[in-house]
């Protein structure tokens, strides 16, 4: 009997819904805590942050002030791996919104005030840390997360395939909600694995895992405008889970 | 002069970072804080320039717990806003679906976050080593519920079938028996949920609360109706600023909730229970009797015990209104103006307020949302200053375990309210 792998829950600037997908895994959970310890888990544990190494850290949330820069830089330094959990951690998500004032006048932002950027900013984990996988989607998908602990457990590093939400879609025969509604939908350049979840519920992708690495979002933002979709709709859709990541490009 | 400050710091079995600090002199409490140290994530802020269509889906992202009732909330803000109104299949359903979240969110707080405090466990997971059957339970209702609010919204966790004005699509109508066969099944275990938390030793806490919570002649009011107050005062979603109002204080960074006359209030499952005892359906009146609670229910601590009332209500309501069929219409294109909503929903932790101004165009120009939680947490603190002094004779630890679980009581949502508790408690 091998010995369980000693994990750590935490949670930054963030809704709880990605560790609730944790909770919500319900009888498999207890399952997976055959080859599992929890050492830390706030939210439904009393068990205080032991002071020995873990195993593996999964951490939901931006960073959006110095104590939590200064607790994420603790937890890298007591765990073996770090799993950024959910769009807060892989590029600030939602919260990175407000990176971005409504006018789109992202240079004020560049010289706060120390005030400010105690509530001001929203990263994801990799602005500070080393984060040896990621966990797209707002919140993360059960499978993926399933995926990623047994990976964990069995010393492999998660599979996380390199498919877009469109490739998934168009798998399943839906119908495209963009040539046929004419409203933009991010799967082409969103990172596949939710297995095309908004399409299929006949909503337009809006892009909560993030860009991949590779696709043509300008392509893509043609294709809208081509289509008479107007300039401020197309950036409302950029600038939503993965402002941030759009940003910079 | 100070003899002791008790400090609760990251309160545990709570959603989100929050910590109280009590300072006690001669046996009576002298202040409580109920700190909530958070990371403030200013939705108000980033939703202005969005588009009123937006809000449902960027609102459920306020709370993992509860996005379900955010999502309904702000959806029916719009409408009020654009006079969009439903058919009643489409309320009907919302309503199954605000059940299903109320199910999860009680069932998770009654075995994962509340029992623990009575079975002398750190954890639920803790404790499954010796009550498995009992834990095991626990995820059944929890997996139940999830599995209505996919079926209705698609996904548990912030829900993506709810739009203005209806659903992206209807539920699969084929899967319509196995769902309510499924509900058929957890009414089981929801008696047994009713028994066990009968069993559970209760602080003895009488404190006198004013109680809000939306109340309907229809039915047990959860997404319709108009918010009542037990001095017996009415008001809708557009006199809600006039009858509720909000001031800062220094040590949160959560807003404290005042009615009009300046008093505290307590909103959630015993405000709801306590209002509305009347509408609840007969098996969920059953349950109640067999807990052997009736109205009004004071002491915070038995809040557990309507939670578990509560699940039995959401079940058995369900089930009605799924058999009645899903096959809503397909949601009206909205016309968009110039305009501003409001609306009252009962979430899993009580009433809970969105309000929106809109442009002409649809853009949002300003966001008011106020949540339970921030509803009660004058109510928590004032609920220390009445429990001290019986129990003030304790040991620190005791005392600093006994506050954590009078906080707990209100399953504060901490992400919700953006605020956070620590429970401090300091001697001299």
């Amino acid at each position: 009997m091998v010995d369980k792998l000693r994990i750590g829950v935490f949670k930054l600037t963030s809704c709880s819904g990605c560790q609730m997908v944790l909770v919500h895994l319900e009888e498999s959970l207890l399952e997976i805590l055959n080859h599992v310890e929890l050492k830390y888990f706030r939210m439904v544990s009393d068990d205080d942050l032991p002071n020995e190494p873990l195993d593996a850290a999964i951490v939901e949330g931006a960073v959006t002030n110095e104590e939590e820069a200064t607790m994420l830089k603790k937890i890298r330094k007591m765990s073996k791996f770090l799993v950024a959990a959910g769009a807060c951690a892989v590029t600030g998500g939602l919260n990175a919104m407000k990176n971005i004032t409504p006018e789109g006048e992202v240079e004020n932002t560049v010289y706060s005030s120390p005030e400010y950027i105690r509530s001001g900013k929203a990263f994801g984990l990799s602005e500070y840390v080393k984060v040896d996988a990621y966990l797209y989607g707002c919140p993360i998908d059960r499978n993926e997360l399933v995926n990623a602990l047994m990976s964990l457990v069995l010393h492999v590093p998660p599979y996380i395939p390199g498919l877009t939400v469109c490739m998934e879609c168009k798998m399943k025969g839906n119908e495209c909600i963009f040539l046929t509604r004419g409203e933009p939908c991010l799967g082409p350049v969103t990172v596949g694995g939710c297995g095309a979840l908004c399409p299929s519920n006949n909503v337009a992708c809006e892009g909560c895992r993030g860009v991949l690495n590779g696709t043509n979002v300008n392509g893509l933002t043609s294709a809208w405008a081509n289509a008479g979709v107007s300039p401020e709709a197309i950036q409302l859709k950029l600038r939503k889970y993965a402002a941030y990541q759009n940003l910079r490009r | 002069m100070v003899d002791r400050t008790i400090v609760y710091d990251y309160i545990s079995r709570v959603e989100g970072e929050g910590s109280l600090e009590v300072k006690i002199s001669e046996g009576k409490a002298v202040d409580a804080k109920l700190e909530i140290f958070e990371a403030p994530r200013f939705f108000e802020a980033f939703l202005r320039g969005r588009k009123a269509l937006e809000l449902p889906e960027l609102t459920s992202r306020i709370c993992g717990i509860c996005p379900i009732a955010h999502v309904i909330t702000a959806a029916k803000a719009v409408e009020n806003a654009l006079e969009i109104s439903l058919d009643e299949k489409t309320i009907a359903l919302r309503k199954a679906l605000a059940l299903s979240g109320i199910m999860q969110s009680h069932a998770l707080h009654v075995y994962f976050l509340a029992a623990p405090d009575f079975l002398g466990y750190s954890s639920a997971i803790a404790a499954s080593k010796d009550l498995m059957d009992v834990v095991r339970r626990g995820f059944r209702l929890k997996r139940i519920a999830n599995m209505v609010s996919e079926y209705i919204g698609g996904r548990a966790v912030h829900p993506v079938t709810l739009t203005v004005g209806g659903f992206s699509r209807p539920p699969l109508a084929e899967r319509l028996d196995e769902i309510v066969k499924l509900l058929d099944s957890a009414i089981e275990d929801a008696f047994e949920t009713v028994k066990l938390v009968s069993g559970f030793k209760y602080p003895e806490f009488e404190p006198n609360h004013v109680n809000v919570a939306l109340s309907s002649n229809d039915s047990y009011a959860i997404t319709e109706g108009l918010a009542k107050t037990s001095s017996g005062e009415y008001f809708d979603s557009r006199e809600y600023r006039r009858h509720v109002s909000e001031e800062q204080v220094p040590h949160s960074n959560t807003k404290r909730s005042k009615l009009k006359n300046n008093s505290s209030f307590e909103v959630g499952p015993v405000a709801r229970f306590n209002l509305n005892y009347e509408s609840l359906c007969d098996m969920a009146k059953e349950a109640a009797e067999k807990a052997g609670l009736k109205p009004p229910v004071r002491n915070p601590f038995k809040s557990t015990m309507v939670r578990a009332v509560e699940i039995v209500q959401a079940i058995d309501e369900m089930r009605s209104i799924l058999k009645e069929g899903v096959n809503v219409p397909p949601p009206r294109k909205p016309r968009l103006r110039q305009s501003t909503g409001a609306a009252l929903t009962e979430a899993p932790r009580g009433l809970l307020y969105h309000s929106y101004a809109l442009d002409r165009d649809g853009r949002v120009l300003s966001a008011d949302i106020v949540t339970p939680t921030a509803h009660n947490s004058w109510r928590v603190e004032e609920d220390v200053f009445d429990l001290v002094p019986s129990v003030a004779s304790m040991d620190d630890e005791a005392l600093k375990n006994l506050l954590g679980m009078l906080v707990r009581a209100y399953d504060p949502c901490i992400s919700c309210s953006v605020h956070a508790f620590t429970v401090k408690l300091t001697r001299k």
